[in-house]
């Protein structure tokens, strides 16, 4: 009687421990780190939300892999003056409820981004993404006009953040997605996964990026797994046919894996260590500069993020608009270091201390020792809570700290300006130059591209040689996918899109 | 057991959980950084002008004081709160969570006693035996294995190596069950979708094998001493005089007294499972309440962050009471 029960219970466990069903070849299953914040393409700066929705909402532009934005809904774009751009839509749109997209619904939701108070009485947290945007206006059911209160030239790199919803959305908040994308919610389970289904009358998407008619995916499914170990694990049991942010350490793994393949892609993150220019050392151009020639990016960049980075000449991506290709990043030369050190009076070096996040210690750690060569010797200082660090920065009470800047609109006014312009936002170390601050002036107030880009590029020479900064590099985002699928190409804003991806 | 006692005990939790919502919430305002710049920050494309718009939406421009009496009013009419990155009810955010917790809550406390209860009891029973050996090592073993490593050991045994149960998650895609409780077994049960309650209890075996195994450790120590200061009492040889067999002995009349500091600590461990293992939930991709604060953490939404410890400690503070009663129920000495 007794092992009659224990037999039993060993069959009913038995039973449970059964092969795992295999994900079907028509669903698509992406392993994200974190979950959606919600639902409304409206209400949120989370970058896995924008990419989980992008692929149910299209915008009126958007971009490929080489950042540049595409029409998208759009079919032409003029501009008509300074402050008025014209959009022609392609005919015969249609939203996920069958309705066809008009000039209406696209200028109800330029309405709803810039004009406080349209969701359900809060302001779209992304009306800033389309700055000096005052208002949109249907001219007829195919053609929509963009009104602004100053020119800006930086309108279409911006627009690619901008996703249309239908105009019956209302005053109200979006629980119940609409799209003219791709794909069709169906479900999210909180904290859990994402279940969209294929929209089988999709007109196909941007005909730049070689996209035509409907997705050739039935079903994609964004599950949320945020341990590293246990994202990759899934990936090796094929519980998910794309990892999103591959950590490090685990590219080994990747590559021996037979089905496995590392995609990695050139991220919009850079990585750069402010220097306090407000009080010495770092008040003396020299010193900045020694500091540059006495870090070898190359030898971090190799040993300690495995090769997955590219080295700035300033902090401006190489794939930016106006990125200037004549400046080399600084060259490893401890020699010339030591000689600039002794011609600002600092023969025997100096002390100073070095904030660093825990998350990169290790580079920090590295800096130290190499700063150490030149007689120079960095404290690291390590800092638990990354508030607390830059408002320290930001009242001059750090000499130096280590930190990064995410720019995904690939322009100057998203990273260049914040960080080095008088007194903007995200200008911790005190850096101040007029002539600086005059180009990037005359960049804002000219729409002519050429002349925009020009005044960057001076810019960045001057920049350059100021060196308020150690320069670093920028890094690759790393992605893994099961080899069984075709048609995908991560991209660098973090975006990922499903629109031509496949399984074998 | 008197009606005052527990009047007067209950009325002790409230200037407890009033202390705990200052607490939460000076901690929250004064730690450094202003979220909603924390919310932009390291971000291209925000102005001043937006942020202060933000900042008046959401009510922090106010003084503190303004902005605890709002906190504490709310409180009392169940309003949590508006997450600020979520932008949606705090409330309704805990609440999705919490039935992910709590099964899995339920099935690691049961794993943790089928295994501790009879192996703290045989132990004491049989001391200095091999069996009373095995399991004060296997006590041992399973205090000091943390929960992610030996997570993440399951994980590759069970989920790649034999690729027999799932990584991860609570239930595949499209699988969930009607929604009742939100308990997907309870769910599958009442509504008699086997396939469903199959595969939630298929996820379920990783993660409450992983909870359960460190619970049950701590358990079984705590059971296996308290037993030993009973089998030697006076009572226990006059029921085994009387000529009761040996497990009626031990079951009726030891475990039953012997069981009031396990009580004790398997409520206190209740509570703390409760608040969602954050640890266990992040690696097994669990849905819970600990993986909603982990994120709301990395997302800096300071007011899930602020609720959700305010839940933590008014969930301790229950299970405190709750073992009070029922530690009143096993000992009668308690009922004054």
């Amino acid at each position: 009687m007794r092992l009659g029960i224990a037999v039993a219970i060993f069959l009913l466990f038995a039973s449970l421990l059964t092969a795992s069903a295999q994900a079907d070849k028509d669903t698509i299953v992406v392993g994200i780190t974190s979950d959606i914040v919600n639902l409304d393409p409206h209400n949120f700066r989370h970058r896995d939300t924008e990419t989980v929705l992008r692929n149910i909402y299209d915008g009126l532009v958007t971009r490929g892999p080489d950042m540049q934005p595409v029409p998208e809904l759009a079919e032409s774009i003029t501009q008509i003056d300074d402050t008025t751009w014209e959009f022609k839509l392609r005919p015969g749109v249609k939203f996920h409820d069958g309705t066809e997209m008009t000039a209406h619904d696209v200028a109800f939701s330029i309405n709803r981004y810039v004009q406080e108070g349209a969701m359900a009485g809060q302001t779209s947290p992304r009306k800033d993404l389309l700055g000096p945007v005052t208002h949109a206006e249907a001219i007829d059911d195919y053609t929509v006009r963009v009104y602004m209160s100053q020119p800006w030239s930086v309108f279409l790199p911006y627009l690619v953040h901008h996703m249309v919803v239908p105009a019956s959305v209302g005053d109200g908040l979006v629980e119940d997605p609409i799209g003219t994308g791709p794909f069709k919610f169906v479900e999210w389970v909180r904290g859990s996964h994402i279940v969209l289904e294929r929209f089988d009358e999709y007109y196909g998407g941007a005909p730049a990026l070689g996209r035509s008619g409907p997705a050739p995916a039935k079903r994609v499914v964004f599950r949320v797994i945020p341990e590293n170990a246990t994202r990759l694990a899934a990936l090796m049991a094929g519980e998910i046919d794309i990892m999103a942010a591959v950590p490090v350490h685990a590219i080994p793994d990747i590559q021996r894996h037979p089905d496995l393949e590392l995609r990695p892609v050139m991220g919009t993150r850079s990585y750069f260590t402010e220097l306090n220019v407000r009080r010495p050392p770092f008040d003396d151009q020299r010193v900045r500069q020694a500091m540059n020639y006495a870090i070898d990016v190359n030898l971090i960049i190799d040993q300690l993020l495995d090769g997955l980075g590219q080295p700035l000449s300033t902090i401006l991506s190489p794939l930016s608009f106006g990125h200037n290709d004549d400046l080399e990043p600084y060259p490893y030369d401890p020699d010339k270091a030591r000689q600039l050190l002794a011609e600002a009076g600092y023969r025997n070096g100096f002390t100073f201390e070095l904030s660093v996040e825990d998350k990169r210690r290790d580079v920090a750690e590295a800096y130290a020792f190499m700063l150490s060569q030149i007689g120079v010797t960095a404290r690291v200082r390590v800092w638990g809570d990354y508030n607390s660090m830059v408002e320290a920065m930001r009242r001059g009470e750090l000499d130096a700290m280590m930190t990064d800047w995410g720019d995904s609109t690939m322009d100057p006014t998203g990273i260049f300006v914040p960080k080095l312009r008088t007194g903007d936002r995200g200008n911790y170390g005190g850096y101040s130059n007029p002539e600086v601050d005059r180009l990037i002036a005359l960049a804002e107030s000219t729409s002519d591209p050429e002349e925009r880009a020009a005044a960057y590029r001076a810019a960045q020479a001057i920049v350059y040689q100021d060196a308020p900064m150690i320069f670093e590099y920028i890094t690759q985002e790393l992605y893994a996918q099961n080899k069984a699928l075709r048609g995908w190409d991560p991209i660098p804003d973090s975006r990922i899109n499903l629109h031509t991806a496949a399984k074998q | 057991m008197s009606a005052a006692y527990i009047i007067n005990r209950f009325l002790q939790l409230i200037p407890v959980v009033f202390g705990v919502t200052l607490v939460v919430f000076a901690l929250m305002y004064l730690t450094p950084g202003d979220p909603v710049e924390v919310i932009f920050a390291g971000e291209s494309g925000a102005t001043a002008e937006d942020l202060e718009r933000y900042r008046r939406e959401l009510g922090l421009d106010q003084p503190f004081h303004i902005q605890y009496l709002r906190f504490v009013i709310g409180l009392l009419q169940g309003d949590l709160g508006i997450s600020l990155v979520q932008r949606q009810p705090v409330r309704d955010l805990l609440l999705s969570r919490l039935p992910a917790t709590i099964e899995l809550t339920a099935v690691a406390v049961l794993v943790s006693l089928i295994i501790a209860i009879p192996v703290g009891v045989v132990s004491a029973v049989q001391r200095y035996s091999t069996l009373d050996k095995l399991g004060t090592a296997g006590a041992l073993l399973g205090v000091s294995m943390p929960d992610f490593w030996l997570g993440l050991v399951l994980m590759l045994l069970f989920g790649i190596h034999w690729g027999v149960l799932p990584i991860s998650g609570r239930i595949p895609w499209g699988m969930e069950p009607q929604h009742i409780t939100g308990l997907y077994l309870v769910d599958s049960v009442l509504t008699g979708d086997w396939p469903a309650f199959r595969a939630a209890v298929r996820h379920l075996i990783l993660p409450a094998v992983t909870l359960g195994t460190s619970m049950a450790a701590l358990t079984m120590r705590v059971t296996r001493s308290s037993m030993l200061e009973v089998v030697h009492q006076d009572y226990m040889t006059f029921a085994r005089a009387k000529g009761l067999s040996g497990t009626q002995v031990v079951v009726r009349h030891g475990l039953r007294n012997a069981l009031i500091p396990t009580v004790t600590v398997v409520s206190l461990n209740i509570g703390v499972l409760l608040g969602g293992n954050m640890i266990v939930e992040t690696v097994f991709a669990w849905p819970g309440l600990g993986r909603l604060v982990v994120d709301s953490i990395y997302n800096r939404d300071y007011t899930v962050v602020q609720a959700a410890v305010l839940v933590y400690a008014v969930t301790y503070v229950t299970m405190n009471f709750l073992a009070d009663l029922v530690y009143t129920l096993l000992n009668p000495k308690v009922r004054l």
